[in-house]
């Protein structure tokens, strides 16, 4: 199983939001990583045949998915950003019309429905109106409904927004355990989401792929620009004011510990240390970080 | 297919906004009749009284069957002058009785008086029949109804419509050719409930806004609540889920006009009888050419008023599915119907005007309004079921297509 991506391109106007990306994707959990802005929503869209490229194609297995049509939509769960419900509707009405959607028999979507709500904790609120759901019963319902076909490619697109740790950690867990044959695209900003279960990283920038690889590979590429260097409490400030600093830990006696993402040593005392995602991410996306 | 249609009528009942305006709509209707039938009032020509509610209409009941019975010629020569003899006998005091109420009448001439005079001169079956047997300014007569009636027509097609819109002579030929089906001489009788329900056909214009603004979000408020993201990318996404709610709105706006009407006309039937349906239509007009009977008439409007909804609920469709915002979807209905009543006013404008919604319910099978297109020519209601039902059939695949085409962004 494959989905390729082919110069994939979006304008809007004179704004280019999507700019010729290509990629081969397989089973196994694909983070999108980029700023606000980067193109990862538009993208996902794109896959999931819901916005037309400007230019560009995707496969799904050699086949362009535009020619499958329902066939390719048969595969896809996605979880949108921004996601919309009927408000209306109750939790269970509602995974029930997404199951007719996605091509259920009443009796199957019903108990396909019942499952997929007791997996994402809904169960006891199966009854309830979706307008009386927190921001966080919302996201695990749009993420159940996503899940429903159990679908062969599935894109979430900043599926982890207004969800508690408890609730981020166990979601991290089912998209893992989902993934295990099937292709799941993860966009997001939050690096924690795709650290721990990705297999794969794109990071997006302008609406172009400026990096690409396995978390660890990706991770060494930051190799020697993490420091860490040990100053008083009122330098520290004035460090965070005028560099990329990752950390900031105060120790007693008015020192601080202060963990800087920089090409050269930010002090003279400053010792390189191990880099992880978050100080990739702080590296490539320093403009929009420190704006 | 089955359960995508309940959803989405369940997600049509569950706008508020319009809920709130098809109940509005129902309890007008509603009213309106309700009204018309509590607060009626008229004379008692058998006791001299004024009687009010249900009272009233035994009293007009009462009168328009004393009318009963087949209008020949010999029957119309003796009304006429029984109508010209309570005129001549007006004109002979006219200053002093033109003062007068119906009970000082009553009280100063006696009650016969009252009713060979007054009554006479006021009674809608004479000042009809008055109408349609002129000939002429001088007062001259038609020898019958069917000589009047034609009389009238021919006059009014060697015209123009409304003094603006000449008569083609195809048109000519249709109207005539209509009236000449008519069965002379006809027969008169009650239809009391019927004709309640022909006076109050306009407002059902209100019944086809309000179910246009109903399903004014079925498409616009799934861009609008974001929920297209979601139920695009789904096996039926962009097949079956448009078609759905294409016939989810369709059923509704169906449903809803015929329980409407089932309301309206119901509270006029039950209150005042059924009788009189088979009875020509033109005993409310001599002179209408239609060759159809009462209920025929009834019927028709009915049907005519189904599919102007549901010509205009695609319309509405095609309108949600093409734009993000449901307010303006929402008031287009409502807009075009009221432009529509002021338009006529404006002559040059009137014949487009008579289609809109609420003047194809008001005018269909009265005005002498038609549409040629070379030798084929069109009345009202025939003109406007044409133009609803092309509507219907244009816009709702269109609104489909523009959903499926419909971009995420």
């Amino acid at each position: 199983m494959e989905l390729r991506i082919d110069r994939l391109s979006k304008q809007f106007g004179s704004h280019i939001a999507v700019d010729r990306v290509s990629a081969t994707v397989t089973p196994g959990v694909v983070g999108l990583l980029g700023a606000n802005g980067a193109g990862k929503t538009t993208l996902m869209r794109m896959v999931c045949d819901v916005l037309r490229p400007t230019s560009g194609q995707i496969y799904y297995n050699g086949t362009e998915v535009g020619a499958m049509g329902d066939g390719y939509r048969a595969l896809l769960g996605y979880l949108p950003q921004d996601f919309g419900c009927y408000p209306d509707f109750t939790a269970i009405d509602f995974m029930c019309y997404m199951a007719a959607l996605k091509g259920f028999s009443k009796r199957e979507g019903l108990a396909r429905s019942k499952d997929l709500l007791e997996e994402v904790g809904l169960s006891s609120v199966a009854r309830r109106r979706v307008k009386t759901f927190s921001g966080g019963m919302r996201q695990r319902l749009g993420i159940a409904q996503a899940m429903l076909n159990d679908p062969s490619i599935l894109v979430l697109d900043e599926p982890t927004a207004g969800l508690d740790p408890k609730e981020r950690v166990h979601f991290r867990n089912l998209i893992a355990s989902f993934a295990q044959d099937k292709i799941v695209i993860l966009s997001t900003h939050i690096v924690s989401d795709v650290e721990f279960i990705a297999n794969r990283i794109l990071v997006m920038r302008s609406g172009l792929f400026i990096m690409e690889g396995t978390p660890e590979s990706i991770v060494a590429s930051a190799a020697g620009k993490v420091w860490e260097c040990h100053v008083d409490a009122r330098q520290a400030d004035a460090m965070a004011a005028r560099m990329m600093v990752a950390n900031v830990r105060y120790a007693e006696g008015g020192r601080a510990v202060v963990r800087v993402v920089a090409d050269t040593a930010p002090t003279p005392d400053a010792v390189p240390v191990e880099p992880t995602l978050e100080d990739l991410y702080l590296n490539v996306f320093q403009d929009a970080v420190m704006r | 297919m089955g359960t995508l249609i309940r959803f989405e009528i369940k997600k049509i009942v569950q706008n508020r906004a319009g809920v709130a305006a098809c109940a509005i709509a129902l309890i007008l209707v509603m009213a309106l009749s309700l009204g018309s039938v509590l607060t009626a009032g008229a004379w008692d020509a058998r006791s001299g009284s004024y009687v009010e509610g249900l009272g009233a209409w035994d009293a007009i009941r009462r009168t328009e069957q004393s009318h009963a019975g087949t209008l020949d010629d010999a029957r119309v020569a003796e009304d006429m002058a029984t109508y010209d003899e309570a005129q001549a006998r007006w004109a002979q005091d006219a200053d002093h009785l033109g003062s007068l109420s119906a009970q000082q009448m009553i009280d100063q001439y006696g009650i016969e008086f009252w009713r060979e005079v007054d009554r006479v001169r006021s009674d809608a079956y004479y000042l009809r029949l008055k109408t349609a047997m002129l000939l002429d300014d001088k007062g001259t007569h038609a020898p019958g109804l069917q000589e009047g009636a034609g009389n009238f027509l021919s006059n009014e097609l060697s015209g123009r419509y409304l003094g603006f819109f000449p008569y083609a002579e195809s048109e000519r030929s249709f109207w005539e050719g209509k009236a000449s089906r008519i069965e002379w001489p006809i027969e008169y009788g009650s239809a009391l409930a019927w004709d309640e329900i022909l006076s109050f056909m306009a407002f059902y214009a209100f019944v086809t806004i309000a179910a246009c603004i109903a399903v004014s979000g079925v498409f616009a408020g799934e861009y609008q609540g974001g929920t297209a993201s979601i139920a695009l990318p789904t096996l039926r996404g962009k097949r079956s889920l448009p078609v759905a709610k294409v016939v989810a709105s369709m059923l509704f706006a169906s449903a809803y006009w015929w329980a409407s009407v089932a309301v309206g006309s119901g509270v006029f039937l039950v209150a005042l009888g059924a009788d009189g349906a088979g009875l020509p239509y033109q005993i409310f007009d001599f002179v209408n050419p239609y060759p159809m009977t009462v209920g025929q008439v009834c019927a028709s409007l009915f049907l005519l008023g189904w599919v102007v909804t549901l010509g205009c609920v695609a319309f509405t469709l095609l309108l949600s599915s093409r734009l993000r915002s449901v307010m303006p979807v929402a008031v287009t209905p409502l807009a075009v119907t009221f432009l529509g009543v002021f338009a006529k006013l404006i002559v040059p404008l009137s014949k487009v005007a008579h289609l809109t919604p609420m003047n194809v319910l008001n005018d269909s099978f009265v005005a002498l309004a038609s549409y040629a297109l070379g030798p084929v020519v069109f009345d009202l209601p025939s003109a406007a079921a044409l133009l609803y039902a092309l509507l219907a059939l244009v816009c709702a695949p269109l609104a489909v297509r523009s959903f499926v085409r419909y971009q995420v962004a």
